[in-house]
């Protein structure tokens, strides 16, 4: 990697751990802003590592979740109560374990003794990876479809009952 | 300062571990489901950093194929999780 693209990199990692931080920390719709700084930060660091179509696809799909957190925050402003609560022990077992993960994993990225390097031959564009989303790999692709499906799906009849009621 | 496999993998775990502390200290529902993309995301960059450093000549795209994949699941996720999302009976919006 060359120095621009080093410098890019590591700009759009601060970027994505600032949103990341923001969504961890702050309420309401301000969390949102960070979930979309999270979406440029982490689409601009796949096409920084040269995964152009992971990073339109990711783009596209956190800009969603934003707009879909963001409707339900404004349908049920209540659900939001729960966070003015005092955290349970669970809660700060939980987050003192997630501290725990992130220690293990970058040990691991310190310590781990992986092989390297990059090979260049063969191809890396985006046909080649629907050859494999659409072939080798077509099941995985088909239980996505299904799960999408079905998210989809719950949210546009719940949608309806509520405009029912 | 140039990068290599190391900084990828360290900013993809420290991307899961804020969306595991996010989902697992918010106690609020949008909260915890909000946790879930930066949970996603940070394996997703983690396996595009692989598939760019470590990868073999046979299996060059298989990284970002996971990711396209994981960016998908998310967004299901998401959307099964905002479907679901309600007041308890409890609240006056639960009882509306």
């Amino acid at each position: 990697m060359d120095a621009l693209h080093s410098a890019l990199f590591y700009a759009l990692a601060a970027l994505t751990l600032a949103g990341a931080l923001a969504v961890a920390l702050l309420a309401g719709e301000r969390r949102l802003l960070g979930l979309l700084a999270v979406a440029v930060g982490l689409a601009g660091l796949y096409a920084d590592l040269s995964a152009g179509f992971a990073a339109g696809a990711a783009l596209l799909a956190y800009l969603a979740c934003a707009s879909l957190l963001l409707r339900t925050l404004r349908a049920w402003p209540a659900l939001e109560a729960a966070d003015r609560e005092a955290r349970g022990v669970p809660q700060q077992v939980g987050g003192l374990l997630a501290g725990a993960v992130f220690l293990v994993l970058a040990y691991v990225a310190y310590r781990g003794d992986f092989a390297a390097g990059f090979q260049t031959s063969g191809e890396i564009n985006t046909s080649a990876i629907g050859r494999l989303l659409l072939g080798r790999d077509a099941l995985a692709a088909e239980a996505l479809a299904g799960a999408f499906l079905v998210g989809v799906t719950a949210a546009a009849v719940t949608s309806r009952v509520r405009r029912v009621r | 300062m140039t990068v290599t496999l190391v900084p990828v993998l360290f900013v993809g775990g420290a991307l899961f571990a804020t969306g595991a502390f996010t989902v697992a200290y918010r106690r609020s529902f949008p909260g915890a489901l909000a946790g879930l993309p930066l949970l996603l995301g940070g394996a997703g960059l983690d396996l595009v950093g692989v598939s760019r450093f470590a990868t073999s000549s046979a299996d060059r795209v298989a990284g970002q194929e996971f990711a396209v994949v994981l960016a998908g699941l998310t967004l299901a996720a998401v959307a099964a999780g905002a479907a679901l999302a309600r007041p308890g009976p409890g609240t006056p919006e639960g009882r509306r």
